[in-house]
């Protein structure tokens, strides 16, 4: 555990002791700063909502006046209605605007930013562009009003806009907008120092118990931490729901004297409300109670995440961690600095977008809700669950029925199918191309090693492509071909074999040279007198091919059928070129198949667990390999 | 290694770092990002470089950059609600729908057409462009599905169907590899001009899926019939075989947009003409897919109020004359049809009386996962695999699913 070995006993106790509460307190010091990060950010979340929701109530409740109001009315009557709107809304500082939307104007407004408003509409300038925009976007937006906080460098406003509907109920014709000024944010410290005190109480605890008995600095420390987690998360959670519950009654409020304006306006001036745009504006209790129930169990995910970093922190020096990562780096320094680039390369394009793909899997993230909090796209191992547990294997009923080839397992099972047939005809074909050019005094191999070459020099999707061609039912070569030998021309995309075969005869194509390159290389090294030897002893060609020649080609062709299985089993270029899935999908892999959900059902998070799925089967893969290889290396 | 040496090396290290991290030299003009290539890159020029020279010396300069097309749309929705984009775009405008409800992406420019902006377009094209009662780009051309025939082969386009099909039969000659009527029939975008000529189509006027409308159906029954007929239409008919077939003189008619003719061979002069009106659906015309190109203003941007001034000269007289006459385009603006250099070009004048019965694409989201499982209904109907009925109706299935799954996400 310590890092001191060599020192007397009793120094490395003392020291574990400093360790241990150096340990604690960095551990403390990032889980406390973090949870009051979150903790302040939640709270200014939930009050930024309820002082929306109040600015969209006035709003609403202005709307339903004026909707109320004869279209004929002067302009001059809706300059009244809004000045008398905003006196008696119980709101300090409120001020509110109407906007016709068909007539780009400005009816009526208080607000000082508007200019001094006389009374008569007038057009909006090209500075008020975004009030028209905010009252045309209420058409798209599903909930009644749009509210929000915009911050300027002056001030800081809650700004809600609600729509004004023409007398089908359908178009909107006119919006309502109302702004309130925020206070400064009071920031309630008492439930921060209540929590310091523990953490401080714990330190202590921590320190003195450090004194007595230190044997083991990470457990104590962590121990001391854990208290102080614990602690926190019982606390600090319902702390703010308490304070949410004081917003809810403000709204309430607030929205009987919203409500008690709109009445009292409408019947001095005899126009008749709509009874349902009065009960809107009632609070939504539930809607408030749920979405501070939800903060509340966000904040406490949040705090736990927070308490394991803290944790990490804690052992990570408690333990002597950090002591040794310090004493490697400066150990070693010129060789981390040469590393430097590259590894911030590999962080940069390998395992930032790697991570990122990990994150994305467990959210329902799709093209329409990208720029959603993580938390509300959060859906935890549900895409592995559908992907992994889909035995779902047929789709329709009776005549109808067939395999569903959008099934995780049949695509497996084709992407297995396909990785072997197309490794296992490369390996052959290349190992017999290679035997047959390492013929002794064979004429031209130069050039027929060049001419064989060819294929993998070409861009795969070139030679996709002239596959496809090639297979094409009534222009292609393939076809011309069997009907020159009388054959019936073959539907080669029609049905899952034939088409699974242009996909291998076209991949088989472009990796036998690999393969070929290889097993030259490696033929060429063979030690001729082994062959003399078993000449001698009377083996005949089979027995010195199977015992000489494939022995002393394995340590070259075993890893080049490690990549290659890797290669095929994401050869994407040719599935979806050459049979594109066809039919139905049923020669898709999972590769083409993760593409397909991402970028034409736009379903982010699905496609990448999907792609997370096909990474742990090749790292799986692999694993088995390494051993494997170990085995026959032992055997060696 | 001396510690001198150590220090520059990692300064040096540092330098690169912060070079790379630093934002480009900000550039004082407006950046406008198109995909156009060739003739019509080289038009889109002449229209800046008019542009810019009109200008105020203080005003900023409108500068193009070209984006390889099939990489734009994604480069769209990656860079400008970061903020990293262009401050105009030029793309189809089906992607509309999908940009305003992922957010920060485009700009809606209603406030700014006034009337006289929407008097000088072609009729229906601004609709293209609105998306929930928002408008958010300006229209500059159009590309939809027409009927081209070789005139060696086909001395009188066909008006009906009827009539279609009666002068494929005289000019399919199997043994010679000739066919009267040829187009990519199982690709969903060109077969969608005889759905919506039965009434059919993909989706109701409230955004819901309706590939099992019996349009449908008795479309895909139309087409089954003339491939039954006689074998007037080829097997897998891609969009390089109908060139092919087309270039050798072997393909009397095609159903084909705008971007067939560039391909043509010189020694063949098409004719163009609007696609024939359906027998079997009481003499309603075909209706094709009608794509519109618009400039669409980035979100956000800063400098909102000039590229809109742009915006209103490239979909304007000036700028579509040069379009149309230099770029070979089907201008969006009304009048460059009544120049005499446009009135001169049949083909342009053929494509605008198409527009008539053209309809415009779906611009909502729910468009994107149509594609593929309506390309797969067509592959099952034409190969027989499905009754029209059932393939339609496994369609509509798959599409609900894929609708409930994006929405879903976003409910």
């Amino acid at each position: 555990m310590s890092g001191n070995t060599g020192a007397d006993p009793s120094a490395a106790e003392a020291n574990s002791k400093w360790r241990a509460l150096i340990a604690t307190t960095c551990g403390a010091i990032v889980f406390f700063a973090l949870l009051i990060f979150l903790c302040v950010g939640a709270r200014n979340d939930l009050a930024a909502r309820a002082e929306g929701e109040a600015a969209a109530r006035a709003a609403l409740g202005l709307a339903a006046v004026v909707q109320a109001a004869p279209q004929t009315e002067p302009g001059a009557t809706f300059q009244q209605l809004t000045t008398d709107f905003a006196n008696r809304l119980e709101l300090p500082g409120a001020s509110a605007r109407i906007v016709d939307l068909d007539q780009r104007t400005l009816l009526a407004s208080t607000d000082p930013q508007d200019g001094l408003f006389t009374g008569a509409p007038r057009a909006l300038t090209q500075s008020e562009k975004p009030i028209y925009d905010r009252g045309k976007s209420l058409a798209r937006i599903p909930s009644a009003a749009i509210a929000g906080i915009v911050r300027t460098p002056q001030s800081t406003i809650a700004l809600a806009t609600a729509p004004v509907r023409d007398a089908s109920g359908e178009r909107i014709r006119a919006s309502v907008e109302v702004s309130l000024p925020l206070a400064p944010r009071q920031d309630d410290r008492s439930p921060w120092l209540w929590l310091g005190a523990i953490a401080l109480g714990a330190l202590a605890v921590a320190a003195g118990l450090g004194q007595r008995f230190a044997p083991r600095a990470g457990g104590l420390s962590l121990a001391a931490l854990a208290v102080i987690l614990a602690t926190t998360l019982i606390i600090a959670p319902p702390a703010l729901e308490q304070l949410s519950q004081l917003d809810q009654a403000a709204a309430e409020a607030q929205s009987t004297s919203v409500q008690n304006a709109v009445r009292t306006l409408a019947e001095q001036r005899n126009w008749q409300l709509n009874a349902q745009a009065i009960a809107d504006l009632a609070p939504e209790t539930s809607a408030a109670q749920a979405r501070t129930l939800q903060a509340v169990q966000d904040l406490r995910l949040s705090t736990f995440a927070a308490g394991l970093l803290g944790l990490a922190v804690a052992a990570f020096i408690g333990f002597g961690w950090a002591a040794k990562t310090w004493r490697t780096v400066i150990a070693h320094r010129t060789a981390y600095i040469y590393l430097a680039p590259a590894l911030i390369g590999m962080l940069a394009l390998s395992i930032f977008p790697f991570l990122y793909g990990v994150s994305l899997s467990v959210t329902d993230t799709t093209l329409l809700n990208q720029d959603q909090a993580f938390t509300d796209r959060f859906v935890g191992l549900q895409h592995y669950a559908t992907i992994l547990g889909d035995f779902q294997f047929t789709t329709g009923t009776g005549a109808d029925l067939t395999v569903d080839y959008t099934n995780f397992y049949w695509t497996l099972g084709m992407t297995i199918a396909w990785t072997v047939s197309n490794v296992a005809i490369g390996v052959t074909v290349g190992l017999a191309l290679a035997l047959l050019l390492n013929t002794k005094g064979l004429r031209g191999a130069g050039v027929y090693r060049t001419l064989l070459i060819l294929p993998w020099a070409i861009p795969n999707y070139i030679t996709a492509l002239t596959w496809k061609g090639i297979f094409h039912p009534q222009f292609g070569a393939a076809n011309q071909v069997v009907q020159a030998f009388g054959g019936e021309p073959v539907a080669w995309f029609d049905s899952v074999w034939p088409s699974f075969l242009t996909g291998v005869i076209t991949n088989g194509w472009l990796s036998f040279p690999f393969m070929m390159v290889v097993c030259l290389g490696a033929l060429q090294a063979i030690d001729e007198d082994m062959y003399e030897a078993a000449r001698i002893d009377g083996a005949n060609p089979w027995q010195r091919f199977r015992y000489i020649t494939l022995p002393s080609l394995m340590p070259a062709l075993l890893p080049a059928i490690i990549v290659s299985v890797v290669w095929t089993f994401n050869m994407f270029n040719v599935i979806y070129l050459v049979s594109a899935g066809q039919p139905g999908g049923a020669t898709e892999i999972l590769i083409t198949r993760a593409y397909k959900v991402a970028f034409e059902e736009y379903q982010y998070g699905y496609a990448a667990a999907y792609s997370v799925v096909i990474f742990l089967i090749l790292l799986i893969y692999s694993g088995l390999q390494v051993r494997l290889s170990r085995a026959t290396e032992s055997v060696r | 290694m001396t510690a001198l040496d150590r220090r520059s090396l990692v300064l040096t290290a540092a330098a690169a770092g912060l070079t790379a991290c630093a934002p480009s030299p900000s550039s004082n003009a407006i950046t406008i990002w198109h995909a156009y290539r060739g003739r019509e890159a080289s038009a889109f020029q002449t229209v800046l470089d008019a542009y810019n020279a009109n200008l105020s010396k203080s005003a900023a300069r409108v500068r193009a950059v070209s984006v390889p097309y099939d990489a734009m749309a994604d480069k769209i929705s990656a860079a400008v609600p970061r903020g990293k984009g262009p401050d105009i775009f030029i793309f189809a405008h089906e992607r509309l729908g999908g940009w305003v409800e992922s957010g920060r992406t485009v700009e809606p420019i209603g406030f700014w057409i006034d009337d006289a902006l929407r008097a000088q377009l072609l009729p229906g094209l601004l609709n293209a462009l609105v998306y929930r009662d928002e408008i958010f780009g300006v229209p500059l051309n159009f590309k939809s599905l027409a009927m081209i025939t070789n005139p060696a082969l086909t001395p009188a386009p066909a008006s009906t169907t009827g009539e279609l099909v009666r002068q494929a039969a005289a000019q399919t000659d199997a043994a010679r590899g000739q066919f009267g009527l040829v187009y990519p029939y199982d690709d969903f975008f060109y077969h969608a001009a005889l759905q919506n000529g039965f009434g059919g189509g993909v989706f109701d006027e409230n955004g819901k899926p309706i590939l099992d409308h019996p349009g449908n159906v008795a479309a895909a029954e139309l087409l089954l019939s003339w491939r039954r007929q006689s074998p007037t239409m080829p097997d897998d008919p891609s969009f390089a075989l109908v060139q092919s077939l087309f270039n050798q003189g072997r393909a009397a008619t095609v159903f084909s947009g705008p971007w067939f003719l560039g391909e043509v061979t010189k020694t063949i002069t098409p004719v163009v003409a609007p696609l024939p009106r359906l027998d079997e659906a009481n003499g309603a015309p075909i209706r094709p897919w009608l794509t519109i190109e618009a400039a669409f203003i980035a979100a956000g941007g800063r400098r909102m109020e000039e590229s809109f001034a742009f915006l209103t000269f490239l979909a304007g007289p000036k700028a579509g004359l040069i379009m149309a006459r230099d770029g070979g385009q089907l201008h969006a603006c009304q009048a460059v049809y009544d120049m005499p250099e446009v009135k001169a070009d049949p083909v342009a004048l053929a494509y605008k009386a198409q527009l008539e019965s053209a309809i415009p694409m779906p611009n909502i989201p729910e468009m994107t996962l149509i594609w593929s499982p309506a390309d797969k209904a067509m592959k099952r109907i034409v190969k027989g695999e499905a009754s029209p009925t059932a393939a339609w109706r496994d369609a509509q299935t798959e599409v609900a699913e894929a609708i409930a799954a994006l929405r879903g996400g976003a409910g």
